[in-house]
């Protein structure tokens, strides 16, 4: 009983110690956002709440947030749309059709994603300058693509093994040519595996910084991360209370993404893990 | 529909070197018949099956529907199954987990791309047949194992296929369930009368349901035949073995020479090999020859002289209605089945094998 109870004890302080170590960044900015006098550096100051920062970021022409948001949904939204389409091609075709080297294109793949990402850049760089698409969105849904394609594919090739190989068996019995076998049987049986994948793909191309930065030069292609963090205050100093108050809301689309589709990614994520 | 294999080889080709799954089959299945590929896991009879519905295709041979060449190895014809018209039933049911019950059934046809008011005809069709109206708006995960059962018989009778085949479609469900599953499958069978290849690794559902059986090990065919024809002709060791619960003893024996005749002995019962089976079996005048006898065919008291024997009860197992009794006789395991209900562990009592109902076999057989 007693062993018990000092299991409980260590197993809340633990849980305690791990939620606040991860809320705190996010509590401190939304605190901050909601701050009359965001200068963290200064303890002394007084705190008062204001929604004045939230005011600014959605009437001040100047800020552009609205734009940035609308780019950073609209390329994110596209990359991980096509990515995780193709991913489910290239894992149907490794996981059910008779194809030489299947291991190798998979570590491949993968191979392909360790590349650090400054490595790129000058390249990818110069080839959208003669390209004409700097500050464009292909510039960013290109790259992006290429780049969250791995993640996506060993998603969906994890996800697509765990589908017992007789419900291709009795599609084809049934009648199905192999295109009717995936859009018929596979992708709608796999709706949590590509959830989940499209979800990641998004947030990692919703969170991605350096393209961003290098390929854009202004609010027409600019994505949030790179908006918010080239804010500039009326004297060029940097206005936090803003930038903490656009993160906050920029946050937002993520966590609805990820509560409507809780339940898919969690099962996408662990499918698998334990006999269904 | 008359289903005809010649000569039919497939072979694997892994990293690990060419693995033959099936080998030089060669049977024909009547029309509206229900057949059965009996053997234990390994021996190819899965992988048959799949060569019948065209899901491999065949290293040699040939497969013919009626006097249609469906796939053959030389001519170089291969028939998608859809070309074929086959249906199957997977162990794991194979239900389309996205579907309810009516679109599971309805999706050969709207593959087929029947007429919506064809489709809805057909479906309540095979769902009254199959008991399984009730559950049309059901999703696959709602439904008990027998209930999938059903609806996997019903996407597959649906489409009125040529030849229905059935890939150890009881082996998920409760030995009740199986039981009444098996009885209804048999009656279903016969009403719709359409040719039927059944697989299966159990030996009471193949004699239960086939009107003839082939009984596969290593990719090849021991035997084919009826029920009672494996029963009580089986061809070979294996065949002896495998077919029939509780199995067949099976005793080695030497063979010796008197006055011309071959004799066998079972300790002090001398037995003599009958000539025929000396002419099948071309035994040798010297060597071992494997003598068998099924359980029930041991009887217990001294009810000859000559053949019996007093033995000391190893085991006992109840069934209820008879008795199974294991005893060790010329240093081997045999088994006997009887109604004396009375009979104790370590008790010695005297059998009496029935001579007339031994089987012998070939050594090199097994």
């Amino acid at each position: 009983m007693k062993e018990e109870k000092v299991k409980i004890i260590i197993t809340l302080t633990v849980a305690v110690f791990m939620v606040l170590f991860c809320l705190v960044p996010f509590i401190y900015m939304v605190v901050t956002s909601l701050s009359k006098n965001p200068d963290f550096l200064s303890l002394q100051s007084s705190f008062g709440w204001t929604f004045g920062n939230y005011k600014n970021i959605f009437t001040a022409r100047t800020l552009h947030f609205f734009e940035y948001l609308r780019n950073s949904i609209i390329v994110s939204g596209v990359s991980a749309v096509v990515a995780v389409f193709i991913a489910s091609l290239a894992a149907y075709s490794i996981t059910r059709l008779s194809l030489p080297a299947k291991s190798f294109i998979l570590l491949f793949t993968l191979s392909m994603s360790m590349f650090p990402q400054i490595s790129l850049v000058g390249y990818l760089f110069s080839l959208m300058t003669k390209l004409g698409w700097i500050n464009t969105y292909p510039a960013l849904i290109f790259p992006y693509i290429a780049w969250i394609l791995p993640l996506s594919l060993w998603i969906l090739v994890s996800y697509f093994m765990q589908l017992p190989k007789e419900l291709d068996k009795a599609a084809i019995v049934d009648g199905c040519s192999t295109w009717q076998i995936l859009y018929r049987v596979i992708l709608p049986v796999a709706k949590p595996g590509l959830f989940s994948a499209a979800l990641l793909a998004f947030i990692f191309a919703f969170n991605e910084f350096m393209f961003a930065l290098m390929f854009t030069t202004d609010y027409t292609a600019r994505t949030i991360p790179v908006g918010i963090a080239l804010f500039q205050g009326l004297h060029g100093e940097i206005p936090w209370g803003n930038i903490m108050a656009a993160a906050t809301i920029t946050t937002i689309p993520i966590v609805i993404l990820v509560l409507i589709f809780q339940k898919n990614i969690i099962q996408g994520l662990t499918r698998g893990a334990v006999k269904g | 529909m008359i289903l005809t294999l010649l000569d039919l080889t497939k072979k694997f080709s892994s990293l690990r070197g060419i693995n033959t799954a099936v080998e030089n089959i060669n049977l024909e299945v009547k029309d509206r018949e229900f057949f059965v590929l009996l053997g234990p896991s390994g021996c190819g009879k899965s992988t048959l099956l799949n060569l019948i519905a065209g899901l491999e295709k065949p290293t040699y041979g040939e497969i013919l529907f009626n006097d249609r060449i469906v796939a053959s190895h030389d001519k170089k014809i291969f028939l998608t199954p859809r070309e074929r018209n086959v249906a199957m039933v997977f162990q794991n049911y194979a239900l389309y987990p996205h579907l309810n019950v009516y679109e599971n059934i309805a999706f050969p046809l709207r593959i087929q791309k029947t007429k919506e008011s064809r489709i809805k005809k057909s479906v309540d069709d095979v769902a009254g047949i199959l008991e399984i109206s009730d559950l049309l708006n059901a999703k696959p995960f709602e439904l008990s194992g027998g209930q999938k059962q059903r609806v996997a018989i019903a996407r597959a009778i649906v489409r009125r296929p040529d030849i229905f085949l059935l890939d150890e479609p009881l082996s998920n469900l409760d030995a009740q369930l199986r039981n009444t599953t098996r009885t209804e499958l048999k009656l279903l069978q016969r009403n719709i009368g359409i040719t039927t290849v059944y697989v299966t690794h159990d030996q009471t559902e193949a004699m239960t349901l086939g009107d003839r059986i082939a009984v596969l090990k290593n990719g090849r065919v021991e035997q084919i035949g009826t029920t009672l024809e494996l029963y009580n002709r089986p061809s070979n060791v294996f065949v002896a073995a495998f077919v029939g619960s509780p199995p067949m003893n099976l005793i080695k024996t030497t063979i010796s020479e008197e006055n011309n005749n071959l004799f066998v002995g079972l300790g002090n019962i001398k037995i003599r090999v009958p000539e025929d089976k000396i002419k099948t079996l071309k035994i040798e005048k010297a060597g071992e020859l494997i003598v068998g006898i099924r359980p029930e065919h041991i009887l217990v008291g001294r009810l000859n002289k000559e053949n019996s024997v007093k033995i000391k009860i190893d085991s006992i197992e109840s069934l209820g209605k008879e008795m199974l009794f294991h005893f060790t006789f010329l240093s081997q395991k045999l088994t006997g089945l009887t109604n004396h209900l009375n009979l104790n562990e370590n008790e010695l009592i005297d059998v009496t094998f029935s001579l007339d109902k031994l089987h012998f076999f070939q050594k090199s057989s097994s």
